[in-house]
């Protein structure tokens, strides 16, 4: 290689680095600012307790049937996000409950007030789905099918997109 | 001797012929005297035949390109290494930098304190600057049973919201969304834009809205806010958060207004 070329190549090198280095910079010193724009809901799900509720129940008008050797629990939790940001997360997924094995939850219900209705009118969409602000806190509630004899649960969800997912031991209580 | 390149004066012996000025190599007899010596030393009556010798010329610049293009490489090796200290360091650093400050944001909006603030309809109060007054609220619409448009189990309220600021942008008189607790649970405003757009309620029930920035540039605003309200529920709670910081990131108090609606036929 000639030495022109090394020196232009060094050259543009360098500067291709000075201008890096300012956009570095420029990302340090507005980094307070770009965080508070990616500032992200961020939910505490509390287990409050569950309650048997044996092998029928009712939910929004339907009653629902427990399959041999099941029974259904009532699980509640306390939401609270501690971010100022709004939770849009769907309550009903936010939570998964599962056992030891795939068996011991047979289904999880979830209240319909909890989920966004089947048919949103035009200009409804936003203001029809429950939501959790920031600083607030809520109930929630869910319904599970749990083979007879397991006396404990395992819930999982993540507090926000960017924070590890958070893992709780449920027990049961009959 | 003397150099035969650049003229200077030097120890033979001392520098084995290189010349300490221009470094070129210098032999001791110059071509016409080495010849001159063999002919003393080998001549012995032969015939022989005279050969020109002419030395290969003398390229200065040679001996520059070896030293020069040493440098040249150097130059380059140091701007690449500088090229990737910045790119993959820097890279990394602004990354983790930029995480942090997420964080860090995060851990002080969690642990800020807030507080809240119980109004009456009718009661006014200051909220970042700006005086408020819920005047009233009313159910505008009953839902399916009236409306086709409205959601399945929805009522439609407004809030009636009287506001006086000092008009000014700069001070940020800005209400951000509001929202209500109905039944446990909590639902944002019907956004103004789906209002006007839609058709359905603002103007089919002669209804204004309340701007976010009404307050922005008028001293003086007076408005709705619209929700979907649970068909069963007689009462909701309107919640309004106060921001004050620079990012709006910092909650610093919810202020909040039972509302008992009217039924309008």
């Amino acid at each position: 290689m000639g030495k022109v070329i090394k020196i232009a190549v060094g050259v543009i090198l360098l500067g291709i680095s000075a201008f890096y280095l300012l956009g570095v910079y420029l990302m340090i010193t507005d980094a307070r600012e770009d965080a508070a724009y990616k500032l992200s809901s961020s939910v505490r799900a509390e287990y409050l307790g569950s309650e048997y509720l044996g092998g029928r129940m009712e939910l929004d008008g339907n009653e629902e049937q427990a399959e041999e050797g099941y029974g259904f629990y009532k699980l509640k939790f306390q939401l609270e996000n501690v971010s100022s940001k709004v939770c849009f997360s769907g309550f009903d997924y936010l939570i998964s409950i599962e056992g030891e094995s795939y068996e011991e939850v047979k289904r999880k219900l979830v209240p319909s007030k909890y989920c966004p209705p089947d048919i949103i009118p035009a200009g409804a969409y936003g203001a029809t789905i429950p939501i959790l602000p920031g600083k607030s806190q809520m109930e929630l509630v869910y319904y599970v099918e749990v083979q007879e004899g397991v006396d404990q649960l395992t819930a999982r969800y993540y507090p926000s997109w960017n924070e590890d997912e958070v893992i709780m031991e449920l027990l049961l209580k009959e | 001797m003397k150099c035969l390149n650049c003229g200077k004066n030097f120890d033979y012996e001392k520098y084995y012929g290189i010349c300490p000025k221009c470094g070129s190599f210098n032999k001791e007899e110059t071509p016409q005297e080495q010849h001159q010596r063999y002919h003393k030393e080998y001549d012995n009556g032969y015939q022989h035949t005279e050969q020109t010798y002419t030395a290969p010329p003398f390229v200065r610049g040679n001996m520059k390109k070896g030293k020069g293009g040493h440098g040249s490489t150097v130059f380059l090796l140091i701007s690449v290494a500088i090229f990737m200290i910045v790119t993959c360091g820097f890279t990394a650093f602004g990354f983790l930098y930029s995480r942090g400050q997420e964080r860090k944001l995060l851990q002080d909006v969690a642990e800020s304190r807030m507080e809240q603030e119980d109004h009456a309809v009718g009661e006014a109060f200051t909220l970042q600057g700006m005086t408020l007054t819920v005047e009233e609220a009313w159910i505008v619409d009953e839902g399916q049973g009236t409306n086709p448009n409205a959601p399945e189990g929805k009522r439609l309220a407004a809030v009636k919201l009287r506001g006086e600021s000092d008009g000014e942008w700069a001070d940020k008189n800005r209400l951000s969304t509001a929202y209500i607790n109905c039944g446990g649970l909590y639902y944002e405003q019907i956004p103004s834009y789906e209002i006007e757009e839609n058709r359905k309620y603002g103007e089919a029930y002669d209804v204004p809205t309340f701007e976010s920035v009404s307050l922005c540039m008028d001293k003086e605003a007076e408005g709705c806010l619209m929700f979907w309200v649970d068909a069963d529920a007689s009462d909701f709670t309107l919640c309004l958060e106060e921001r004050a910081d620079q990012e709006s990131v910092f909650i610093q108090a919810i202020h909040t207004i039972d509302i008992h609606p009217e039924i309008i036929d």
